[in-house]
């Protein structure tokens, strides 16, 4: 018996880090909260999560939300964007 | 060690109804100087000093549109001369988003605003253009499209309906916000800064140069169709200097009467968030 995921269990999603443009891709269960995507990414490309914003097609993401929940397909891109401050 | 789950906090007025008046708006003036009324901010600081005791709590502000603030955010915000960031600056812009869309009598109906994300955005997008080339037909950001028609952010406006755009500008090396707006009938746009002696207009000019030529582009991706023939080039930029200014301006009136405005508009910001709703 296989103890893989199988793949509609799963969703490959790209996170790309606005400051270098660089993609990450994560295969994550369509379940799982995305805030543990978040957490990965962060700590893959170790940023401090307080300082990042995740957006989707321009929408901020929450962190409870699912892929499932927000209609996340294969390939579907992430934004992790660098908050900005100023005077 | 796991970190411990953070809570969702309530505000003194969650739950609480206010009177629907956007129907009927006659007598009423947008006054932004308004005083804020005494028991508010005594309720305020009380929830803030209580919610500063306890660890791990977030308040989500403005309901499911919204999004879940730290304690951090209201420090920021409530700080004398302290920075906003750009989650400080949208929640500031979706309150007048609504606020115009509740009273377009009392604050005009012909502009719309955008927040902090058009600017990210266009920078990705820019990125690209240089992937591609520099090639004009490329596909440009679909957020960014539907920013121009007017389908990100909730209370927007679509831009065929506006003659202007107003846009926060973060100038990243100077560390400072200014306001950009564009001007959809003679095709400019307009630098509104608060601290003129940071940069000097050249260099402010040239940093602009790639959104001045990404606008035209982009209104024609989404289909834009105005009163006006569209400047179909690189839009020109012009750098307002008559604003009131933080610090260091020569009228020192001016400069006090700002200084005391801006702390009244970030503690109302504060109240208004917590509350909910916008304030006229």
């Amino acid at each position: 018996m296989s103890r893989g995921r199988s793949d509609e269990d799963t969703v490959k999603l790209k996170v790309r880090y606005n400051e270098d443009g660089v993609q990450t891709l994560f295969r994550v269960k369509r379940n799982i909260k995305l805030q543990k995507l978040m957490e990965a990414f962060c700590k893959k490309r170790s940023l401090d999560p307080r300082s990042m914003q995740f957006t989707f097609d321009g929408v901020g993401l929450k962190k409870n939300k699912t892929p499932e929940e927000l209609g996340m397909v294969d390939g579907d891109e992430i934004d992790a964007l660098v908050h900005v401050g100023g005077a | 060690m796991k970190r411990p789950k953070s809570v969702l906090r309530e505000t003194p007025w969650q739950g609480q109804e206010f009177p629907n008046i956007e129907d009927d708006t006659v007598g009423f003036t947008f006054d932004p100087l308004r005083p804020i009324p005494h028991d508010s901010l005594l309720k305020m600081a009380k929830f803030l000093w209580e919610w500063g005791q306890e660890k791990d709590s977030h308040v989500r502000l403005c309901g499911e549109e919204g999004v879940d603030t730290s304690h951090d955010f209201f420090v920021r915000l409530l700080s004398k001369n302290g920075w906003l960031d750009d989650t400080n600056i949208d929640m500031g812009l979706y309150l007048v988003r609504e606020r115009q869309k509740r009273y377009p009598n009392l604050v005009g109906s012909d502009w719309t605003i955008v927040d902090t994300l058009f600017q990210k955005y266009a920078a990705i997008d820019l990125k690209h253009m240089r992937l591609y080339g520099g090639k004009d037909d490329r596909p440009h950001s679909r957020a960014l499209v539907k920013m121009v028609n007017g389908e990100l952010h909730k209370w927007s406006k679509p831009w065929m309906s506006v003659k202007k755009v107003f846009l926060p500008y973060n100038c990243v090396r100077q560390k400072h916000w200014v306001t950009l707006a564009l001007d959809l009938t003679t095709c400019e746009i307009f630098v509104y800064d608060s601290k003129l002696d940071l940069c000097r207009t050249q260099t402010l000019i040239k940093a602009l140069q790639p959104v001045a030529k990404l606008i035209p582009m982009l209104l024609k991706e989404a289909g834009y169709v105005g009163g006006c023939p569209l400047r179909t080039t690189e839009w020109p930029v012009n750098r307002v200097t008559d604003v009131p200014q933080q610090v260091g301006g020569s009228n020192v009136k001016l400069v006090q009467l700002c200084a005391d405005a801006i702390h009244l508009f970030r503690l109302k910001l504060a109240i208004d968030l917590l509350q909910g709703c916008c304030s006229i």
